[in-house]
């Protein structure tokens, strides 16, 4: 496996884990834009909504480049074409989740008998109706906010107000 | 990763996905990027999302899952689901074939041409039975038959075992008028109808009531060309239903499956119901060899063979008629001077003789008549 696959399996495992913490649904993966796709929902309705079964489309990306890890945010670089497609808007609202992990892999995970740590964190962000890139310029550098953690409650926070049919 | 066919079904705009579910009975709400739908299923309700514009970004691929949820509930493959969902106003009739002689969704070029003459002899001949049910139409040429086969389109075979499809378009129903189905869904019915008591016959071991049939479409005409349907090798052909959705489904069987050993008996109700059954207005074409009359009665009736082509068998047959004074002269005549004619009537079967019932005039076919 490279280390590229590696991150991948890894940042899957993570948004996995997030997910069945808070009892969501994962979908199939899928490659798009070279992001890791894959959609998550719930039963039902959520955080008094009345959409009933919420969904998220998340696309995953990681990193052991901890040149993207500011103080208050990630900064991530897309080209226009996917910056354009995380702004167009869908069926399902789309975020963008970057996974930080430790600067060399094999620190991600770590397993005992009594425990299981996945170590770092991942921040999300939803591009939806952001200002198209100006001139020329082949890509640009998102700021995913270090409030933004994309941690069981979070994701069940946004799912209750995809039930409500709130912005993001 | 994406299916193969998540293009195709992105292609599809929200009326088709709307209308297909309307049509199916699903209920519906609308919601600020989707029009919701719901049904109930055995293992509880189930709902999907249509996107109300293709432009959605993900349009694409919440189809895709649309289509998924579909094949799941109606238990098919999902190409078959998209398949239906791009001919929306027709019958759709699959022809599945498994054998030991189809692999990978091949057969023998001759084996597919057998099929496609076979499905266009069945449609034709279930169509002749709407107009008029018989136990045998002797000629398959009635205008309205024939123009509705002209509008049924085979579907290009499908992949896995060999699927021959067949589309007949229907046109969608108009409101509550009580007005009898269109004819391409008359002959559908009647199709899905024969085939359900073929096989029911069949089945049980019944033969004898494929010769009594005629009103639910059992001829000889749909029995010979469902024979020529049969399988290559040993398997068994599939036939299944899919209704217009625009149009109230048929309380008929969707699907009927028949084995490769069933295929001789209905090969043989079809040569029975052939040769026993009166045809009339047939016309006979041919020479007189035999003329029997009593000779001290020149305006009696006498008795006639007619050497003449017979259906579809291979050689000239002996046709016996009794025809009336003037047209026993007639006839005598034309053997005298070796001419061919021409006579119309009922064609039977009085055991192993031909006879012609009702013979009309006696003509004489003039040279000219042969270009």
């Amino acid at each position: 496996m490279t280390p590229q696959q590696q991150r991948e399996e890894v940042s899957k495992a993570y948004v996995a884990a997030v997910a069945a913490q808070g009892g969501f649904k994962l979908g199939t993966w899928t490659q798009d834009d070279d992001c890791l796709d894959v959609t998550v929902g719930a039963a039902g309705t959520l955080g008094g909504g009345t959409l009933a079964g919420p969904k998220l489309d998340l696309q995953l990306k990681a990193s052991t480049d901890q040149g993207h890890d500011h103080p208050e945010h990630i900064a991530w670089s897309l080209s226009r074409a996917h910056y354009d497609k995380l702004r167009h808007d869908a069926v399902l609202p789309r975020l963008l989740v970057v996974l930080m992990l430790p600067e060399k892999l094999e620190h991600s995970v770590e397993h005992g008998a009594d425990k299981l740590v996945m170590r770092r964190c991942a921040y999300w962000t939803c591009l939806l109706g952001a200002d198209a890139i100006r001139g020329t310029a082949e890509s640009t550098t998102v700021h995913l906010a270090k409030a933004n953690v994309f941690s069981p409650d979070a994701l069940k926070s946004l799912l209750e107000k995809v039930s409500r049919e709130e912005t993001l | 990763m994406k299916p193969r066919w998540a293009q195709q079904a992105g292609s599809l705009g929200p009326a088709v996905f709307r209308r297909y579910l309307a049509t199916a009975g699903w209920e519906s709400s609308e919601r600020s990027k989707t029009w919701r739908y719901t049904c109930d299923h055995a293992t509880g309700p189930v709902t999907v999302d249509v996107p109300k514009r293709q432009e959605f970004l993900d349009y694409e691929r919440r189809v895709v899952e649309l289509v998924e949820i579909l094949a799941t509930v109606e238990e098919r493959t999902p190409s078959s689901v998209l398949f239906d969902l791009g001919y929306p106003a027709a019958d759709k009739l699959a022809f599945r074939f498994e054998s030991t002689e189809i692999q990978s969704g091949t057969i023998s070029i001759d084996d597919a041409w057998r099929i496609r003459g076979a499905q266009r002899q069945l449609l034709l001949s279930a169509a002749h039975s709407v107009l008029e049910p018989l136990a045998h139409h002797p000629r398959l040429s009635k205008t309205e038959a024939v123009e509705f086969l002209a509008s049924c389109r085979a579907a290009p075979p499908r992949a896995g075992s060999y699927v021959a499809p067949v589309l007949v378009p229907v046109a969608p129903a108009m409101g509550q008028t009580g007005l009898d189905d269109p004819f391409p869904r008359r002959v559908t019915k009647l199709l899905a109808t024969a085939l359900r008591a073929t096989s029911d016959a069949l089945d049980s071991g019944q033969d004898e009531l494929l010769l009594t049939g005629a009103r639910s479409g059992l001829s000889s005409n749909l029995l010979g060309a469902f024979s020529e349907l049969r399988p290559p090798g040993q398997g068994y052909l599939e036939v299944s239903f899919t209704w217009a959705p625009g149009r109230k489904a048929p309380d008929t069987p969707r699907v009927v499956r028949f084995e490769h050993t069933l295929f001789d008996a209905m090969a043989e109700a079809a040569r029975v119901l052939r040769e026993t059954t009166p045809s009339p207005g047939t016309t006979l074409e041919g020479y007189f060899t035999k003329l029997e009359r009593s000779p001290r009665d020149t305006t009696a009736p006498g008795e006639v063979a007619l050497v003449a082509q017979v259906e579809e068998r291979p050689n000239s047959t002996q046709v016996y008629m009794t025809l009336s004074a003037q047209a026993y002269q007639a006839a005598l005549d034309a053997h005298g001077d070796a001419a061919r004619v021409r006579v119309t009537g009922t064609l039977a079967r009085n055991g192993r003789r031909f006879v012609l019932r009702n013979p009309g005039d006696v003509v004489r076919v003039l040279d000219d008549d042969d270009t």
